[in-house]
């Protein structure tokens, strides 16, 4: 598949910066974001998956432009989309939208379920009267929320969690948009709940064509749900792979570690314990080092404490941020099966 | 004789809208050095369960039926005064977020040493501090970390803190609601790694409680599935992982995606969670089970033997077949 | 659950009723709401007398029988002042002052106050710096004695030129709240949501922010309308008020004025009494509100 991908992003960062105190402490810089590069490609549904402070939802944010890169360019349909301003701003929201961690925050609890949905259609001028009528209850019946005669009248703090968000989902896909990124849509769900997005998003996909970029910490859901996953930590990426080749042959020591601590049970003999992890914290080194290195238990090189490992191709579809498995140093896995599967 | 029995326990709240029955009929008991879980999803009572048992009911809960026999004795019929004896010494609770309940302006050793020294005034300073010391080590804390606040501590080490504080005055039963939810991935590992081996070394009894299965199946020995109020099976992991015999369990493992899976295997449950001030007669699950019969809105379900130590509630399926394999 | 019937075309009207049940509850807010209720009584009353007879007109009523104040009477049911005007109709037509007063100034600032709130919330950095500066200058000028100083300089005022005295000068105080409360919403998912839509500020000042912030506007509204009428009846006793204009601090000011103080208690309690109650009823419906408000405001959380 040689298309261009839909969404580019190259070498972008985010750094905060503190005030400098006023009795003369330095000014903190944090970066959130690390001179990240990744590609989505049409139609996938793409995992970006990190622990808090990974970077993960400033990824997200970045992509909505809700928050501005210091570092790097934003590509859509191959157009650099990092410094827009009025209408083409405007254009660019009408192609990527995106759905919210928290149900019981995203909807403005002032406004009808009618009126939170047809906003979007509202602001672009789309539609009006009747046919926008038309489309909200077509995008409500879509989201799994029928009849959806029933729930326009309604206000969000009358429907459960799982009905929020699915009203949070049919807002985002109302204008049809090319991308959407979905911030760790079920973490705060219960289970069933969450499994009915699932499927709703992999249904939506298929029916709408969009692209869904799944930020989440959750690898199980992940695996479940994307075409190919991206591992974060610390604002930089250290694999990135097709879900199956990600989960069974993980690579990164960060991505074993990560597979290790995923709660499994019963009859698990063949799944293999990577022992990713130090017991306890490496000293850190002042200097540049790999991100990981304080945690590593496979950091054998003396690369690993000196440089930063760029994210490179390893074979055909995945790529490593690791000097250990560039070498070639031993890193064999084997994933078996689980009773309980997680 | 079994640490903990509860016989069927029921627990309602008065609220603005009416009567509402958080946990209706619940039996179960727990043996000496072992744990037991319960699953459910939000509303389902496990919550409510806990703190009956701690008796640490908010003032407009009523308990309305039922026992719960600790060590011989029945929790309900105690006076405060006497629970406040019981609670720390011998049942200690682990709440949601309870990382929150550390005193920020409060050093981490001067508040477990409080704790200590609240329920066993004999002891002198030196003494609880040397005990705060082998907490520590317990829990896996570097002891230099003693004298820190909290916040100066991530949060797996405020939980450590915690543990470290349920576990100071030896108690034969600890309750921890949710303890790792707001934790992230390898830190829960961590911390549910070293609650099972503690549990292995102190022989603790253990009600966890979390809407997390996987959690759950990680540390504990038997597990409980809750649905709206109601214990619809119990038994052992093992057991019922192989064999889930109610619908709701049989669902609820099927909503979680597993790793070695197939695609689109998630079978969710349709429809919402019962309203529980006006629940339905009869089986709490049935307007929502795929195999449900007449009979099971009418009776009032009673516990069906599958083997000796697993039980499920079910009149769908006494006697019949396991239900369907999940996904 | 649906809602039906009216509350499903005008959703306000389910919350209304909501809150009504709460606020029953409250016996502040009963007594409150009832002085209100009966004051406006008054105040609608207040058109009735000169209606009846042109003698009981409270300006310029004059009975032919009686040239100084007299008390009670059947013809002159709290008595007359020292020209003769009956003291009952004075009162009633002052209900209709204060109300008119207290409620125009009390919207006006707070209509100043939301939106300067909002948009020193909303903009942040150098626009909300430059507007609380602005607010903190405000709010230290004693209103009272501003306008003593120009009423002084330029005379009489009139009555709406006081009420637009009291709208500037008491704004900061509403506008210290709305900001704070704009700056959390401002936080929430659902302004994100709004802007990734694609809404431009001003939609989401005004669709957005503008009906979560106005149920604390309305609040404090009933705090500054007791700030408003006591501030007119001060200028009006005074001696700054509006003197074509009949309101409660002027009747105190001419039973002062015309040395009729300890002489003339059917003359002096009443307006003092009135002016005292209706504060008092504005500030209870206020704290009874508050309550209203609050639980509804957490009610915004989960359920379920």
């Amino acid at each position: 598949m040689n298309r261009e991908p839909v969404l580019r992003l190259e070498k972008v960062s985010r750094i905060y910066r503190g005030r400098a105190s006023l009795f003369g402490g330095r000014s903190t810089t944090v970066k959130a974001l690390n001179r990240v590069s990744l590609s989505l490609e049409d139609g996938e549904i793409f995992g970006l998956v990190g622990e808090s402070g990974s970077g993960k939802t400033t990824c997200g944010r970045l992509i909505v432009k809700l928050e501005e890169p210091q570092e790097g360019k934003v590509f859509l349909d191959a157009k650099e989309i990092t410094d827009l301003k009025g209408q083409e701003l405007k254009a660019y929201r009408r192609k990527v939208q995106m759905i919210f961690q928290d149900p019981y925050q995203s909807l403005n609890p002032q406004l009808s379920i009618f009126e939170s949905v047809a906003e979007p259609l509202i602001i672009h001028r789309e539609s009006a009267g009747a046919e926008r009528r038309e489309r909200v209850l077509s995008i409500l019946r879509a989201v799994g929320l029928a009849p959806p005669e029933d729930y326009i009248q309604r206000y969000p703090h009358q429907l459960s969690g799982g009905q929020r968000q699915r009203v949070a989902i049919a807002r985002a896909m109302v204008l049809g948009p090319e991308v959407v990124v979905a911030d760790e849509p079920t973490s705060m769900l219960d289970a069933s709940y969450s499994a009915q997005i699932y499927n709703l998003l992999l249904e939506l996909r298929d029916r709408l064509h969009v692209t869904i970029l799944f930020i989440t910490h959750n690898l199980a859901a992940a695996k479940y749900l994307c075409d190919r996953i991206a591992v974060i930590y610390r604002g930089t990426l250290m694999e990135v792979a097709s879900a199956e080749e990600l989960i069974r042959h993980p690579k990164h020591p960060y991505t074993q570690a990560l597979i290790d601590a995923l709660p499994k049970f019963g009859h698990c003999e063949g799944i293999r314990r990577y022992d990713a992890l130090l017991e306890r914290e490496r000293e850190g080194s002042d200097g540049p080092c790999c991100p990981f290195f304080a945690r590593c238990a496979k950091a054998r090189l003396e690369r690993c404490g000196r440089e930063v490992p760029p994210l490179q191709a390893f074979g055909s579809d995945c790529q490593v941020a690791c000097f250990c498995v560039e070498s070639g140093e031993g890193m064999e896995t084997e994933a078996g099966q689980c009773y309980f599967g997680v | 004789m079994a640490l903990l029995s509860v016989e069927r326990l029921s627990v309602g709240y008065q609220t603005g809208k009416g009567y509402l029955k958080a946990v209706e009929n619940v039996s179960f008991t727990l043996e000496e050095g072992r744990s037991l879980g319960f699953v459910g999803e939000s509303g389902c009572g496990k919550t409510t369960l806990g703190m009956a048992i701690m008796g640490l009911l908010p003032e407009n809960a009523s308990i309305t039926s039922g026992r719960v026999v600790f060590a011989g004795e029945d929790l309900l019929r105690k006076s405060e005064e006497e629970m406040r004896g019981i609670r720390w010494k011998e049942m200690a609770m682990i709440f949601q977020a309870a990382m929150n309940a550390l005193n920020p302006v409060h050093r981490v050793q001067d508040q477990i040493a409080e704790a200590i020294m609240t329920h066993d005034p004999q002891r002198g300073r030196e003494e609880t501090l040397h005990r705060v010391e082998e907490l520590f080590d317990l829990v896996g804390l570097p002891r230099d970390r003693m004298r820190d606040y909290p916040h100066q501590y991530s949060g797996g080490m405020k939980q450590r803190a915690i543990i470290a504080m349920a576990l100071s005055c030896n108690p034969r039963l600890i309750i921890a609601d949710e303890p790792t939810t707001a934790l992230d991935v390898i830190v829960q590992h961590r911390i549910l790694e070293k609650t099972k081996s503690l549990q292995g070394q102190l022989k603790f009894g253990m009600i966890f409680i979390s809407h997390d299965i996987s959690v759950v199946a990680e540390v504990c020995d038997d597990i409980g599935i809750m649905y709206a109020g109601q214990l619809v099976e119990c038994g052992p992991i093992e057991e019922v992982f192989s064999a889930p015999r109610h619908p709701y369990t049989a669902a609820l493992f099927s909503s979680f995606p597993s790793l070695t899976g197939e695609r689109r295997g998630l079978n969710p449950i349709p429809g919402e969670t019962p309203n529980l001030i006006r629940p339905p007669s009869g089986c709490r699950f049935c307007e929502r089970c795929p195999g449900a019969e007449s009979a099971c809105r009418l009776e009032s379900p009673e516990w069906t033997e599958i083997t000796p130590r697993h039980r499920v509630m079910c009149p769908g399926c006494r006697g019949n077949s396991p239900s369907p394999e999940r996904g | 659950m649906a809602q039906t019937g009216i509350s499903s075309r005008f959703p306000w009207w389910g919350r209304f009723k909501e809150g009504w049940a709460v606020f029953r509850e409250n016996l502040l807010g009963k007594i409150g709401m009832s002085l209100l209720v009966l004051f406006g009584l008054m105040a609608l009353c207040s058109y009735i007398p000169p209606m009846i007879d042109s003698m009981y007109n409270p300006m310029a009523g004059v009975d032919p029988h009686v040239t100084s104040s007299t008390g009670p009477s059947l013809k002159h049911w709290l008595g007359t002042d020292f020209m003769g005007r009956d003291i009952l109709s004075q009162l009633l037509a002052g209900a209709r002052v204060a109300f008119m007063v207290g409620v125009t100034a009390a919207f006006m600032s707070i209509f100043l106050g939301t939106a300067i709130g909002m948009v020193a919330g909303y903009a942040g950095r150098v626009a909300d710096t430059l507007l609380m500066r602005l607010a903190d200058m405000v709010m230290v000028m004693p209103t009272l004695l501003v306008v003593i100083i120009l009423a002084a300089l330029f005379g009489q005022l009139s009555i709406w030129t006081i009420v637009l005295i009291i709208a500037l000068f008491r704004w900061p105080g509403v506008s210290r709240v709305i900001r704070a409360q704009t700056l959390s919403l401002k936080q929430r998912p659902f302004i994100d949501a709004a802007r990734v839509a694609g809404a431009s500020h001003l939609r989401i000042i005004f669709k957005h922010i503008m009906p979560n912030v106005l149920p604390l506007s309305f609040l404090y509204m009933t705090f500054r309308v007791t700030s408003a009428i006591t501030i007119e009846a001060a200028l009006a006793f005074l001696g700054f008020g509006d003197p074509g204009t009949v309101s409660w601090g002027m009747m105190l000011q001419w039973v002062w004025k015309t040395g009729h103080m300890f002489r003339a208690p059917y003359w002096l309690l009443p307006p003092g009494i009135c002016i005292s109650l209706i504060t008092l009823s504005f500030y209870m419906l206020g704290r009874a509100m508050e309550e209203v408000l609050d639980p509804r405001l957490r009610k915004e959380d989960k359920s379920a």
